[in-house]
């Protein structure tokens, strides 16, 4: 156990090395400089300023040093010793104080303002984790033991209902009509503490920071219920079927001991899991939260700096909130062993595996020279390449997909077959093939096979997204789809879903048929037209605004059902409530809203399918590696994955899409590159006590290729957790992309998505409903089939379950 | 079962606590001191008067704070603070300073020229200081301390801003800063809340929740300020702010222009507070980059111009809260000239001038063409901000109708500023806002048009606007000057290398406890506000006050 506590102490090293080179990368080749913030303040205040100063304001910052050099000094202040700056009679360890330097914006002590807001963000997640857990974890086995009753589905509905709402679009709800002036006045509006607190008695102060909290958890705690408690009950339903179970029962135990003592602790293992990634989601959620509420919080503080470049800021606010959570993710750990005595922690010691891989690399390497240098070399060539054309910007995401694309296939090019193609394409072709999808999206601007360059993206992702699933899920799992299909039509609710779900998408493939400024099919002057689908030179020219109430003897139009666009302005009617000419009314900029929440349909389901598919397929094959080798690779993926889920995962998808030029595929990827350690950790605990099982040891007697009892075995009985992790990721990804819009971050103007509409109509709450509820709606109906059909899925293709 | 036993328990545990603390809370507004003043901030970054940039920081140091000679905030006119007199030699480059004797630092130290001495080394010269506005002083060639209470400044050129620059920066303390330097001061523990000689002191500043100022009862001048302490609450979100002041926690609160129209007339709002509208020295433009092959002919600018309904922008996003400007100034300058009438929506006539200026639709695609074939494509750079965002949108439009394509490109407002400054542009929309001394030099005299780290955004070149500039810039008669400006302004109209948007208003909501409230675009003096007792509040006086 010590032995183990220490190994983890020693191997956070190399990845808080990690996290804060990569911060710091990502940081100093975004584009943006702290001093041109600063300058345009000055600016605006009249002043002139010169280069020469802000030359020499760099110069004074290390500004003007190359990345490595910066990195490398950054690191000395952050470990000095400097005895001399020490009173001799301070404690000794004041000497190795860590020092992050003064902030750009106010030349303040980093530590300093760290220090005052730790304190605040550490109370409101400790408080909302444990409420989390002390509320979801009961929900989930209650709905567990008493599956497909009545409360089963009743807790579920209410769960998703809440999970669906949007936190911003609540807080703001609960400020308005809760806490608010004009209706009722419960709570406080912003803050954490009242004036008057140091006149307060200690019962006074606690019941003072009761009130504080309570909107603020609330709106951190209702999202995270719904997740847990689904992961809660998986587990439990897992665990209820186990031979055991049955036993303790047949032996006539009370069901209360049963559950209780028998099937708990087995049931907990997910639930675990979860914790680690718990609490960066909560530090990232919680920038909206402090925003809304006025806390000031590490959330905020890291936003800001962000925002206004402040390097040495964002350097320790990531260090900090990477420690948090790798101390979380150690306890979550320690808890695993717990739970499960089957779990021993002296896997391997850190020194031989790291021996080990070496080892392997080695012999790798003197196997296949060759194909292993030129696999490296290919790809470190790309990466230049791209970098040094004008994709810098987008540069920085893609050196980290490509670092995450080249060690698959090199973990692959050990266990699958060793041949010279596959090695070819694993290392060389998919990363070449994803950068060209990349130059592509960014230089397409004629219309491509007919289709806008947006929809042929949304076409050809769409298609390497479903090429992939259906690689693992007809290959792999090698399920009997018959009898998936047989069990999932059972549930009508989910059949009715996953029509719906179809409908959303055929809305979204046809939206320009069903919306539109300008006709389907329409004669004019003696000439058939489509102008939906092509540009005709002869009535380019024509204004089909004046068409739409008259086209004119002799000539006649076949209209969409909806006769705007999405971006169509009309100034006299702006803020128009629903009538008959604007069926859901108008927006503050006099645009149809139904027109833009179909049209919107298009980026909310993209980003959903895309950046879940991308994360869904890396973390499967990480997690598995990782989950069934264990040894070098377990603890090589598993630092990858602490690397990834100690940047807070919004907060970091907020960092990125703020360096990055804003557009809908960057969120897509960016959420899909930033999801996968969730869905990875899932599947190794997974692994983790599924190779401890006896068919897997029957497998591989049997002698069984690794690959079939990774894929084949191990896997379908491994995936339900990570297909009800995808739903909810799905659901999530379009949440996400909402949050974005609220900050700013989101799709970029003028396009529409369900996101932007709900969070440009935050100002109108009160004001203007029909710009509230129907995205509100469609985003809450989507949610809710996904998590149904995701629901109906995993029990489907549970192969305990087949009848 | 024990399962649902934890969750019902857990959960009344909540909701009892809740329950109690909502009705323990004190909540009572009514219940604090008439005599202190609650008002919302955005949190400052620094209160450091030299460093400091952001609005929040001048507001509290208004009050903290003060200068030699200060504006008056109403009437604009230089008056006395901490030096008792002036003098301006006849050439204009000579300013003399003789201070007031017997002020008293917040600490109890002596206000005396060393201080002056220090915040000028700190302003101008110290190079490790980020001072604002640095560059400004390059031209001041000297200053010297006459004796313990009168100070020289001398210029090396003639600049109708130096007088202001030197009588009007913040004096800080030199014995409370410990004679700090370079990194040292702008590390110095001064810019969480300085030592001063104004009207209020610094209590303390909590990060994220408050700050709060406590009368200064050694204050110089006789007429003591009414409010004994002046709190700030820190509010990050506008609307929670509004809410706070609909509950009586703060007592004045700045609103957006949707809430000041439709969310702030019920009858018991106007009951209770009073609804207040300013002008701004503030006003807001597109810029088209002049450089660029389809802005470089007046007649594009003057189509594009013409395609831009600024009564309707007005009419939808600032909800009417705003008037049009044909220059770049705000319209209650002096300098501004009213004799320009500005050139109305005509899409009509906008065709006529692209078809004149060869921008034509040639293979009937819909989009205008010039005979090398080149589209009339560009892009406009939005920012991220609600109202820029509306304004691009509206003008997409705008421009699809007639042939001309425009692309949105959003970005982050680092990044904008990066292409920005490298002038790597089409157009874009900017707000700008001004001081009381209005100049033309940054945004439009041409040595700026290729300088990346000037405000001539739009590269901006004419010969006579530049010689009028020079002209204004040592010109010392007001009147004389704005007349100068006027003219150039006429010129800038004429070019229309902007479109000219709007200047919008300030409006704040007042608590009807509070007396003597005055606003002007330059701010306003809490030492004249005054508040009555809770139960003599007047509810019958007009809850509209627009100027």
């Amino acid at each position: 156990m010590r032995n183990y506590i220490l190994k983890r102490l020693f191997l956070t090293i190399p990845t808080l090395l990690g996290i804060t080179f990569i911060t710091f990368v990502i940081i100093h080749i975004a584009p943006g400089e702290p001093q041109a913030i600063r300058g345009a303040e000055e600016l605006r205040a009249g002043a002139q300023i010169t280069r020469e100063s802000i030359e020499k304001w760099r110069k004074l910052h290390d500004l003007d040093k190359p990345l490595n050099v910066q990195y490398w000094r950054w690191l000395k202040r952050l470990f000095p010793y400097h005895p001399e700056k020490v009173e001799t009679e301070d404690h000794w360890l004041k000497r190795f104080r860590p020092d992050f330097g003064t902030s750009f914006k106010d030349g303040r002590s980093v530590t300093q303002k760290i220090r005052e807001r730790v304190p605040v963000t550490l109370t409101l997640n400790i408080i909302t984790i444990f409420l989390v857990y002390m509320i979801a974890v009961p929900l989930g086995i209650h709905s567990a033991t008493r599956q497909g009753h009545l409360s089963d589905k009743v807790i579920t509905f209410i769960l998703f209902v809440l999970y669906s709402l949007p936190g911003f679009w609540i807080a703001h709800m609960l400020i308005t009509y809760v806490s608010g002036g004009d209706y009722l006045n419960l709570f406080p509006l912003a803050g954490l503490q009242s004036a008057t607190i140091d006149q307060m008695s200690w019962y006074e102060v606690f019941f003072d920071r009761v009130w504080h909290l309570a909107l603020p958890v609330l709106v951190l705690t209702y999202p995270a219920l719904a997740r847990l408690s689904r992961y809660a009950r998986v587990g439990m339903l897992e665990v209820v079927r186990q031979d055991y179970i049955r036993t303790a029962r047949a032996k006539g135990l009370p069901e209360k001991v049963v559950i209780m003592k028998h099937a708990l602790r087995n049931s907990m293992i997910t639930i675990i899991t979860v914790i680690g990634a718990l609490l960066p989601a909560l530090l990232g959620g919680s920038v909206i939260v402090e925003q809304i509420f006025s806390i000031p919080g590490l959330g905020r503080l890291g936003f800001e700096a962000v925002l206004n470049r402040d390097f040495p800021q964002i350097m320790a606010t990531a260090t900090v909130g990477a420690v948090l959570t790798l101390v979380g993710i150690l306890i979550s750990d320690l808890l695993y062993g717990l739970v499960d005595p089957r779990i021993s922690y002296e896997a391997a010691s850190p020194w031989r595996s790291f021996l080990g891989m070496c080892r392997k690399a080695y012999c790798e390497f003197k196997a296949r020279p060759l194909h292993t240098t030129l696999t490296t070399v290919a790809g470190a060539a790309l990466i230049t390449l791209l970098c040094t054309y004008h994709l810098l910007p987008i540069g920085a995401v893609i050196a980290t997909l490509l670092l995450e694309a080249l060690l698959i296939p090199y973990l692959f090019s050990r266990y699958l077959k060793k041949s010279f193609i596959k090695i070819i394409i694993g290392g060389v072709a998919v990363p070449v093939a994803i950068g060209y999808l990349f130059y592509m999206l960014y230089n397409i601007e004629k219309p491509v096979m007919g289709m806008s360059p947006f929809t042929f993206a949304f076409v050809l992702l769409g298609v390497v997204f479903f090429l992939f699933i259906a690689l693992f899920v007809f290959k792999g799992l090698s399920v009997n789809f018959n009898i998936v299909t047989r069990q999932f039509k059972r549930n009508r609710l989910a059949v009715a879903s996953l029509f719906l779900i179809i409908f959303l998408i055929v809305i979204a493939v046809t939206a320009p048929l069903l919306a539109n400024d300008r006709p389907i099919v329409m004669k004019y002057e003696g000439h058939i037209y489509f102008p939906t689908f092509r540009t005709h030179e002869s009535i380019a020219a024509l204004d089909f605004a004046k068409l739409k109430h008259d086209v004119g003897t002799d000539n006649w139009a076949l209209w969409p059902p909806v006769r705007y666009g999405p971006s169509e302005t009309d100034l006299d009617d702006f803020l128009q409530s629903p009538s008959k000419k604007h069926l859901l009314g108008t927006d503050d900029l006099g645009r149809d809203i139904l027109s833009r929440i179909i049209h919107g349909s298009r980026v909310s389901l993209a980003v959903g399918f895309i950046a879940v598919g991308i994360y869904v397929v890396i973390g499967v094959v990480m997690g598995s590696l990782a989950g069934y080798y264990r040894g070098g690779t377990d603890i090589l993926i598993s630092r990858l994955i602490e690397i990834q889920i100690c940047f807070p995962s919004f907060f970091l998808i907020l960092t990125l899409i703020a360096l990055l030029p804003p557009s809908i595929f960057n969120i897509m990827i960016v959420i899909g590159i930033t999801g996968w350690p969730g869905i990875a950790r899932l599947i190794r605990g997974e692994f983790l006590k599924q190779r401890e099982h006896e068919y897997v040891a029957a497998a591989k007697a049997l002698g069984t290729p690794n690959r079939t009892i990774i894929f084949s075995h191990v896997l379908p009985n491994a995936v339900a957790p990570v297909l009800v992790a995808a739903t909810f990721g799905i659901a999530a990804a379009i949440l996400v992309e909402s949050a974005l819009s609220y900050l700013g971050f989101g799709v970029p103007p003028p396009t529409a998505s369900w996101g932007s509409i709900l969070a440009s109509s935050r100002e109108y709450v009160s004001l203007a409903w029909w710009m509230v509820w129907p995205p509100g709606i469609a985003i809450f109906i989507t949610i809710i089939s996904y998590n149904f059909v995701g629901e109906a899925l995993r029990d489907a293709i549970d192969p305990r379950l087949k009848t | 079962m024990q399962v649902t036993r934890i969750l019902y328990g857990t959960v009344a545990l909540i909701v009892l606590l809740i329950v109690i603390s909502t009705i323990m809370a004190k909540r009572e507004v009514a219940q604090r001191p008439y005599d202190w003043l609650f008002l919302s901030l955005t949190e400052p970054e620094t209160l450091n008067p030299v460093l400091m940039t952001d609005v929040s920081a001048w507001t509290v140091n208004f009050l903290v704070m003060e200068p030699m000679v200060m504006r008056n905030r109403y009437t604009f006119e230089y008056e006395p603070a901490l030096a008792e007199s002036w003098d301006i030699s006849d050439d204009r480059l000579e300013f003399t300073f003789h201070l007031r004797k017997g002020v008293k630092w917040h600490d109890g130290g002596e206000f005396t020229s060393n201080d002056v001495a220090y915040t000028y080394l700190k302003l101008a010269k110290d190079e490790a200081v980020r001072a604002t506005g640095r560059p400004e002083w390059a031209n001041c060639e000297s200053f010297e301390i006459i004796d313990k209470y009168t100070v020289r400044f001398r210029w090396k050129t003639k600049y109708f801003r130096a007088f202001g620059m030197c009588a009007e920066m913040m004096i800080i303390p030199r014995k409370a800063f410990g004679n700090a330097k370079g990194e040292d001061f702008n590390q110095h523990e001064m810019g969480r809340g300085c030592v001063g000689t104004g009207p209020y002191k610094m209590v303390k500043w909590e990060t994220g929740k408050r700050m709060v100022l406590q009368r200064n009862d050694n204050y110089w001048k006789k007429e003591k300020p009414f409010f004994e302490e002046v709190h700030f609450i820190m509010v990050s979100e506008p609307s929670a702010a509004l809410e706070m002041f609909k509950k009586g926690e703060i007592d004045v609160c700045g609103v957006s222009d949707m809430a000041w129209t439709k969310l702030t007339n019920s009858r018991s709002f106007k009951k209770k507070f009073i609804k207040y509208a300013y002008p701004t020295f503030a006003y807001s433009y597109i810029t088209w980059n002049n450089k660029r092959a389809f802005f470089k002919d007046k007649r594009v600018r003057h189509a594009m111009t013409h395609l831009v309904d600024r009564r309707k922008f007005i009419e939808t996003i600032m909800f009417g809260m705003a008037e049009v400007v044909t220059g770049p100034f705000y319209p209650t300058s002096p300098a501004y000239n009213h004799d320009i009438q500005p050139y109305e929506y005509d899409p009509e006539r906008a065709k006529e001038l692209l078809d004149e200026a060869g921008w034509i639709d040639r293979d009937g695609d819909g989009i205008r063409e010039n005979e090398d074939g080149v589209i009339f494509e560009f892009e406009f750079l939005v920012r991220n901000s609600p109202t820029s965002q509306k304004i691009a949108t509206i003008l997409q439009e705008e421009l699809r109708r007639v042939g001309i394509v425009m692309k949105q490109r959003s970005l982050e407002w680092a990044i904008f500023l990066k292409y920005l400054y490298e002038r790597n542009f089409d157009a874009t929309t900017l707000g700008e806002k001004l001081g009381v001394d209005v100049g033309l030099h940054g945004m439009w005299h041409s040595s700026g048009a290729e300088y990346d780290v000037s405000a001539n955004f739009a590269n901006f070149v004419n010969k006579e606007v530049d010689r009028l500039i020079d002209e204004s810039r040592a010109e010392f008669d007001e009147q004389k000057r704005y007349a100068i400006l006027r003219e150039a302004h006429r010129i800038i109209h004429e070019e229309q290398p902007f479109t000219f948007l709007m200047s919008g208003k300030n409006k704040v909501l007042i608590n009807k406890r509070l007396v003597n409230v005055r606003y002007s675009a330059e701010g306003t003096l809490v030492e004249e506000w005054r508040a009555v007792p809770w139960d003599k509040i007047d509810y019958s006086q007009p809850s509209l006050r627009e100027e």
